[in-house]
Formats: structure tokens, C-alpha cells, sequence
């Protein structure tokens, strides 16, 4: 998963060639990686390479602060994926 | 994806128009003349339920499904000529209503949902600065924890329905929170002590939804009030544009119907060298390139309102959405006016009307440079 989400922030978002490689922990928001139109290409992303819904409440920065954050969240959706298709 | 309307929703859609048609439109041009919100039309909206639509019925309101909502929201647009009324119920509905509903506490909605489905009160979203519009995120105002309260400086411009407003959504950067992790949205009571409105400002249209300036100094705010988590500014304020841009062009939609309708009767009544003038290609033509814009238009809506629906982030749709059918609005107004000739060019026949207001669907809720900018974005570019 953190690989998945690693190469599609580093070819689809970053734009500053010196922020690569990118870091599990590093601050997507900080530095400047995601801001509100790239989180939402990220979004958009997710929801399609993992078949799930980001809820509109879902969209706050401490999900969405690193890569590590982002599993983290995709994590914790597991079981409630599971339950919609079990 | 079936966009067939079902019994109700005709059922509902009908008596939307009927409403509007009775209700809404009454000294339409004094009051466009005279930049005067229509409150008792307000409340009549209130009473017929368009407030509430989209708000779940355990707290007062219709809880319609999205795309019932834009259904609506497109009847009265074909039935209420007063677009300045309805987007003001819009600005209020998609960006401070839904938020209530999206990312409110218990006590937030019942403290406010029921008011403002009832009509007695009225919201505001206050984002834009002087300093920002388009970029809108770097905002200047500042919340500083203070204990259990915030204290909240800033000003803000353009707001819809701030003259009249009951309660502010306003937006400040909570203090040593850098970047978006600070971004925090509060609901404010308008006639709270450090809250000074103005506002009256004369528009080219949409004259009878008022716009305001907003200056906070040194406002005491509850920290209750911070709606959902610090650092959730961006997350409202993304999701109130992508409904804003779902739902809000319904309303252009049922407006370029009505338009259209408006001029097939004039081009099969009005005689030119002894026939009905819509019987020339040339302005048939432009009717029928009328009809391609709004069947556009209202696929564009209907697809996105399907998507939110089903839960789905729509960013880029929504965006499509907005550009198109504002674009289109403005179109459509255009021709309205050349069809109906000099006719059409007199403040008195109210079609000139529209097309001041179609103007401000290219501007309000993202203007259509940045609804390209998100598609170009979302394209990988």
C-alpha cells in the first residue's frame, strides 16, 4: 500500500524534482506536495485503486499529513470495506 | 445511471414551479430595481420546504436525496424569475446548511439547522478577503485559543447574504497552526459583540440577493463553536464548493429552460414578412443551439448529482458541471435577448435581467478560469 501511494504522489503530484524521493513520514502538507487541488487528484486516486469513498468530514490534514497517515486511514477503512462487500 | 423522474419527484418538481411561479416572482422588477432582498419570499421557501431539502429529517428538514434536490432546485429556477432569491437560498443551503449537516456537533445543527430550515434565521459563509478570492485558503483572519473560546480578527468580502445574515460559517487560520493544518471554520452570530456588517453594494445583478463586508475585531467565540476539528477549514470549504457546484446550477438549468420556452412561443407569435419568425433558419437556429446548451447542462448536473449520491468524491465533474453551465447560461441569455430583438433589450420585458445574472455564475463559487485550472489539474497536467 505505501508503495502504491508513494509512486503516485511522487509521478502524479510532486512537482519540485528535490522533493523526491519521497519519505513514508514525510509532510505532504508542509511541504507544499498537497494542497487543496492536489488532494483531491489524490482522492480521487484512493478511491478508485482501493474501492472506497472518502467522505467530504474524512478530508482533514491529519489524514492526509504524510504517507504514512494516508495508510494509516486507508487502515482503519479495512473493516468497514470488508463489511460493505462481506 | 437513470435520470427517468419518478412519480414523487415529478409530483415534486411540479409543485415547485406552481410555487415559485405564484409566490416568488411577485414586483420582480421594483425589487431588482431596488437591490431588496424579498424576506417574506424567503419565508414562503421556508414554509414550501426548499430550505430543508437536502437536510436528513431527524433534523428538520426534507432529507432528499441529491439528485431529487437538484430536481427542485431546477423547478424553481424554471418557475421563480428571481435567480438573485435563489442563490442566496443556494449560497445558504450548499454552504452553510450542508456543513452543519456534514461536519456539525448535535448541539451545532439543533442549535442552528431548525432555524434556518424554518426561515427565521439566515446564514452566511464567510471565506473571501480582500486579499483573496480565487486563492482562497491564505486567509488573513486569525483565531487565537484563548481557554474555551476563540478569539477571532479578520475581514471578509463579497458575502452573500451578509447584510441580512443571522449566522456566519467564517474561516480563520487558528494561530501557531501553520498551512492548512490551521484552517478552521467557526459559526459566528452575527450580532455577536466585535462583529461589524456592511454591505448594500450595487450590483449589475443577482440585485436582490444582498452582498456584504464583514469585519471581525477581536470576537469572542465559544470554542463549541469551531465546527469540526482545527484544521478542518479546507475540508468544509472543499466540500461546500463541490455541493455549491452539484447543486446550486440546477438552478441555471430550470433557468435556461424557462428561457427557452419564452422564446419558442415568441418566435412562433411574432410576424416578419408575414410568418412566424421562428420559421427563419437563423432563428431557429439559435433555439435549437439553446436546447443542445441546457440538455448539456442538465446531463452535466444530473451525472454529478448521481455521483454524490453514491458517495463519490466528484471533484473534477462538478467542476465540468460549473464551467459548462454557467458558461452556457450566459449563452443562453444572450440569444433570449437577440430573439426577442428590441423587445428583449427593455428592462421592462425582464429578460434582460437574466443575462446580468447569468454573469455571476461565471464569477461566484469558483470562477470559470479556476473551474479549468481544477480540470486541468485533475487531467495531470
Amino acid at each position: 500500500m505505501e508503495t502504491i501511494i508513494k509512486d503516485y504522489i511522487s509521478q502524479e503530484l510532486v512537482r519540485d524534482p528535490e522533493l523526491l524521493p519521497l519519505a513514508d513520514e514525510a509532510s505532504l502538507l508542509d511541504s507544499g506536495i498537497l494542497d487543496s487541488l492536489s488532494l483531491l487528484q489524490l482522492v480521487v486516486f484512493l478511491e478508485e485503486r482501493f474501492a472506497i469513498t472518502v467522505g467530504d468530514a474524512d478530508l482533514l490534514p491529519e489524514n492526509f499529513a504524510s504517507v504514512n497517515t494516508i495508510c494509516a486511514y486507508l487502515r482503519a477503512r479495512e473493516p468497514e470495506k470488508q463489511a460493505a462487500h462481506g | 445511471m437513470d435520470f427517468s423522474l419518478s412519480a414523487q419527484q415529478r409530483e415534486l418538481t411540479e409543485a415547485a414551479t406552481a410555487f415559485a411561479r405564484k409566490e416568488l416572482n411577485q414586483d420582480l422588477a421594483k425589487r431588482d430595481e431596488a437591490g431588496e432582498f424579498p424576506r417574506d419570499a424567503w419565508r414562503a421557501c421556508a414554509k414550501f420546504g426548499v430550505q430543508g431539502l437536502p437536510v436528513p429529517a431527524e433534523l428538520g428538514g426534507a432529507g432528499c436525496d441529491v439528485l431529487t434536490t437538484a430536481l427542485v432546485m431546477e423547478a424553481l429556477g424554471y418557475g421563480c424569475q428571481d435567480n438573485g432569491l435563489l442563490f442566496s437560498l443556494n449560497a445558504q443551503m450548499w454552504s452553510v446548511e450542508l456543513p452543519l449537516v456534514i461536519f456539525g456537533t448535535a448541539a451545532q445543527q439543533q442549535a442552528y439547522l431548525p432555524g434556518l430550515v424554518s426561515g427565521d434565521i439566515i446564514g452566511g459563509h464567510a471565506m473571501t478577503e480582500p486579499g483573496t478570492g480565487s486563492d482562497a485558503l491564505h486567509l488573513r483572519s486569525r483565531a487565537e485559543r484563548h481557554g474555551d473560546h476563540y478569539l477571532l480578527t479578520g475581514a471578509k468580502q463579497y458575502i452573500t447574504n451578509a447584510p441580512v445574515a443571522d449566522v456566519l460559517l467564517f474561516y480563520a487560520q487558528v494561530a501557531d497552526r501553520p498551512g492548512l493544518t490551521g484552517l478552521s471554520a467557526f459559526l459566528v452570530d452575527a450580532r455577536a459583540p466585535g462583529v461589524e456588517i456592511t454591505g448594500g453594494w450595487d450590483k449589475m445583478g443577482l440585485r436582490t440577493s444582498p452582498m456584504g463586508e464583514i469585519a471581525l475585531t477581536d470576537c469572542l467565540v465559544p470554542a463549541e463553536n469551531r465546527l469540526g476539528p482545527e484544521g478542518a477549514g479546507m475540508a468544509i470549504f472543499n466540500s461546500s464548493m463541490e455541493w455549491e457546484r452539484s447543486c446550486l446550477f440546477a438552478s441555471a438549468v430550470g433557468a435556461m429552460r424557462r428561457q427557452l420556452d419564452a422564446c419558442v412561443e415568441y418566435a412562433n407569435s411574432r410576424q416578419q414578412f408575414g410568418q412566424p419568425i421562428g420559421k427563419f433558419q437563423a432563428v431557429a437556429g439559435k433555439l435549437a443551439d439553446m436546447y443542445v446548451r441546457l440538455e448539456a447542462a442538465k446531463l452535466l448536473i444530473y451525472r454529478v448529482a448521481w455521483l454524490k449520491q453514491q458517495g463519490k468524491s466528484a471533484p473534477a465533474e462538478a467542476a465540468a458541471a460549473k464551467l459548462f453551465t454557467s458558461e452556457a447560461w450566459v449563452a443562453s441569455s444572450r440569444d433570449a435577448i437577440q430573439a426577442h430583438g428590441a423587445w428583449g433589450y427593455l428592462k421592462e420585458a425582464g429578460i434582460e435581467r437574466d443575462l446580468r445574472d447569468a454573469i455571476a455564475s461565471t464569477i461566484y463559487s469558483g470562477t470559470s478560469e479556476i473551474q479549468r485550472v481544477i480540470l486541468a489539474r485533475m487531467l495531470g497536467l
